[in-house]
């Protein structure tokens, strides 16, 4: 089999056993399952960025001319966000939420369309690249963010409901929960925003006018007005914990309706 | 020689007989040198701590009668404790050989503990180790016994759930603010009612690196100022109290109030100011200090003392279902003890298998050297690595054979066997290197004392097989 067959393949069957793993630690919380945990993630994001550099170096440009190239791009980011995640703070139980969402991207990487731009489309531009690589940076460090909130919600009910066994020892400090949620949605947002600037100056140059109006710039725009509002409620008016949740997973639903939902219902001259 | 245990616990003697014998750090040292000499034994160790106080202790060889230095160690105990033997006698305990070796094992795996499971006993099995090879009187048997006695220790408490999860309240509660905020110390806590538990909580908030701020709040002033003083915090007015609730993530009550003095009201201002950061109640109080329905509050985490000791309650039950587990761990780790014994047994008889082997090629060599001379000296350290060669394989077999039957129990014989088949109890003179001591009218029997390892007679099947009372008992 060829090894750009062979590479991804191994990669999504690793993002299924770490996803596995992860689930089998935050149940048990045994340092065996942990240790599989950690060396199922490592091989998924060595397995799968091989695969990315192959795809480079065969292709000679960026993995990010079609939707599957930049899905698969995206789902790697998060494999290695919650690598440095688990290496820095050994959280092993947001790896149960980020993992089986790497895994998704990984599967639908496979299914989605591989054919490259067409010379006269309108996404051709030299801002193609950075804008990729920004939305998916971006799109990585929310995905991470929505696990935390997630991760918060389930905790706080824990705490309030009082049942201390089971998963609960396994989740990482509710107030250190929050904090990292908010670090990652701000570099996220920080993304967000660069990725947008360099799609709408690339926009300007092609498509010349009524990119305003296109269904996936108009759903982004949303998400990073939810963003930006998180940020003004934490930041400024210093909104912490459970509420401030809410934002991380309405923003993220948004984001996946930017990228996904909105080439099924609405699709626009934006086709990924 | 035996292992010998000889001591008595919070299970078997009161408080005033247990300080009686209590040993303090610095005269350890002491108290080990006076019971070797008093109990005539090879090597000795103390275990003492404010629970139990126990002596373990290697007899001399010969000293087949492990009563006999029981008995003496017994005497020397009495002595020290002022009492008469006859007040002694009914609380202590004795083992020998095995069951001796597994109670070191249960101990250091907290399984005799007050509160099964507990980590301070390791600690202090360590340090009775520490003493006893400071003071000289733990050599190689007693060092070996505590070593393994540790690694067992350490082996329950990450194979099993022994030591998991609080078993006091305050532990229940630190572990918890642990849980809800990390242990960034970057959080304040508010200590209402200057009791007891609310300062031995509020060091062990300090201590474990989750607070680094301090608010003290009393009915008396004066109290919570000195208090506040003691620990480096602030003392906080009781008409102030809603302002600190802004403040304070964590919140510690233990007045003796006959109604809530926290109430809804109060927190629900908190709350709505402290924008969404939770906040952490332990009422501890009975009748309670917070009132029940603040439970119902957003990012409000109540627990009452019935929550606190139904975790407590939960984890000893964790701890007692893994005894059974934790036994089977003991059971092994003490045959594995049984086979370091059992291979010390063999080595030496292997060491002087060595040294017999290397004396006769070594001899014969010396002897055809002048009618070898014609050879280079090339040729000649070809013969001698050829020479050392066939010795080595000869006696590959016997010494792997040794070795496997030490392991599985059968050392004894098989040391026997191989030292009467190779001569090793033989006078070689002129044979073997000269020994060290190799006084053939010595009270060994003309055995090679350093051949005839005292440690030989633990491998006995008199080691093994001896009773165990412990088994009895449990």
């Amino acid at each position: 089999m060829k090894l750009e067959l062979l590479l991804p393949i191994g990669a999504a069957i690793a993002y299924f056993a770490a996803s596995v793993f992860h689930h089998a630690h935050l149940f048990t919380g045994s340092g065996k399952t942990r240790r599989l945990a950690r060396a199922a993630i490592i091989g998924a994001v060595l397995l799968h960025g091989l695969g990315l550099l192959d795809h480079v170096v065969e292709l000679g440009r960026f993995p990010f001319a079609n939707s599957s190239e930049t899905v698969s791009f995206m789902a790697w980011c998060i494999g290695l966000l919650q690598l440095m995640i688990e290496f820095r703070f050994s959280w092993t139980a947001i790896g149960s939420l980020s993992m089986p969402i790497a895994f998704l991207g990984v599967f639908t990487a496979n299914l989605l369309p591989r054919e490259g731009i067409p010379a006269d489309s309108i996404l051709r531009s030299h801002w193609l690249s950075p804008h990729i690589l920004a939305v998916s940076l971006g799109f990585a460090s929310f995905a991470l963010a929505f696990c935390f909130a997630v991760v918060y919600q389930v905790e706080n009910s824990l705490l309030k409901r009082k049942q201390l066994r089971g998963i609960f020892p396994q989740l990482p400090p509710l107030d250190t929960i929050s904090i990292a949620a908010h670090w990652l949605a701000a570099a996220g947002f920080s993304m967000l925003t660069l990725g947008l600037l360099s799609g709408i100056i690339g926009a300007e140059s092609n498509w010349k006018s009524g990119w305003m109006l296109d269904p996936k710039v108009l759903t982004s725009f949303i998400a990073w007005l939810i963003y930006a509002a998180y940020l003004i409620t934490s930041g400024i008016a210093g909104w912490r914990g459970r509420r401030t949740t809410y934002f991380l997973i309405a923003g993220f639903i948004a984001v996946l309706i930017a990228y996904f939902g909105v080439n099924l219902i609405a699709p626009g001259r934006h086709q990924f | 020689m035996r292992i010998t245990l000889t001591g008595l616990s919070h299970k078997s003697a009161p408080v005033e007989l247990r300080e009686r014998l209590a040993a303090g750090p610095t005269d350890v040292a002491e108290r080990l040198l006076a019971l070797r000499e008093a109990a005539g034994v090879e090597e000795c160790a103390l275990l003492a701590t404010c629970n139990r106080m126990e002596v373990y202790a290697l007899s001399r060889a010969g000293d087949e009668d492990g009563g006999g230095c029981q008995e003496r160690l017994f005497r020397h105990l009495a002595a020290q404790a002022g009492v008469t033997e006859a007040r002694l006698q009914p609380h202590l305990y004795g083992f020998e050989g095995t069951p001796a070796v597994r109670h070191l094992f249960r101990v250091a795996s907290g399984l005799d503990s007050m509160v099964v499971g507990e980590s301070q006993v390791l600690s202090q099995v360590k340090d009775a180790l520490g003493s006893a090879q400071a003071a000289g009187t733990a050599r190689s048997v007693l060092q070996a016994l505590f070593r393994h006695a540790i690694e067992s220790g350490k082996r329950v408490r990450t194979d099993t759930e022994i030591a998991r999860g609080a078993v006091s309240v305050s532990w229940a509660a630190i572990q918890l603010a642990q849980q809800i905020f990390g242990r960034h110390g970057a959080k304040t806590a508010l200590i209402v009612g200057a009791g007891e538990t609310g300062e031995q909580t509020a060091r062990l908030l300090l201590a474990q690196g989750i607070s680094s701020r301090l608010l003290v709040a009393n009915r008396t002033w004066e109290r919570a100022a000195a208090l506040a003083g003691e620990l480096g915090g602030e003392a906080i007015r009781f008409e102030k109290l809603t302002e600190a609730l802004t403040r304070a993530d964590i919140v510690l009550s233990s007045t003796d109030a006959p109604r809530p003095i926290l109430t809804c009201e109060m927190l629900r201002h908190a709350v709505h100011a402290r924008r969404g950061r939770p906040i952490f109640l332990i009422d501890i109080a009975v009748p309670r200090d917070v009132e029940p329905e603040a439970a119902g509050l957003n990012d409000v985490f109540l627990y009452n003392i019935d929550d606190l000791q139904a975790v407590v309650a939960k984890s000893l039950s964790v701890r007692e279902s893994e005894v059974e587990r934790v036994e089977a761990i003991v059971e092994e780790e003490v045959k594995r003890f049984g086979v370091w014994v059992r291979t010390q047994g063999v080595g030496p008889t292997i060491a002087a298998l060595q040294r017999r082997a290397e004396s006769i090629r070594e001899s014969e060599l010396e002897r055809m050297k002048s009618r070898l001379g014609h050879l280079t000296a090339d040729d000649l350290s070809l013969v001698e690595a050829t020479l050392r060669g066939v010795v080595n394989k000869l006696l590959h077999r016997p010494i792997i054979h040794l070795r496997e039957a030490a392991a599985s129990g059968d050392g004894y014989h098989e040391i026997e066997t191989v030292r009467a088949i190779f001569g090793l109890d033989e006078p070689a003179a002129g044979r073997e290197p000269k020994r060290k001591n190799g006084d053939s009218n010595s009270k060994d029997n003309g055995r090679d004392p350093a051949a005839a390892p005292p440690l030989s007679e633990l491998a006995t099947p008199h080691y093994a097989l001896s009773p165990d009372p412990a088994e009895a008992s449990r």
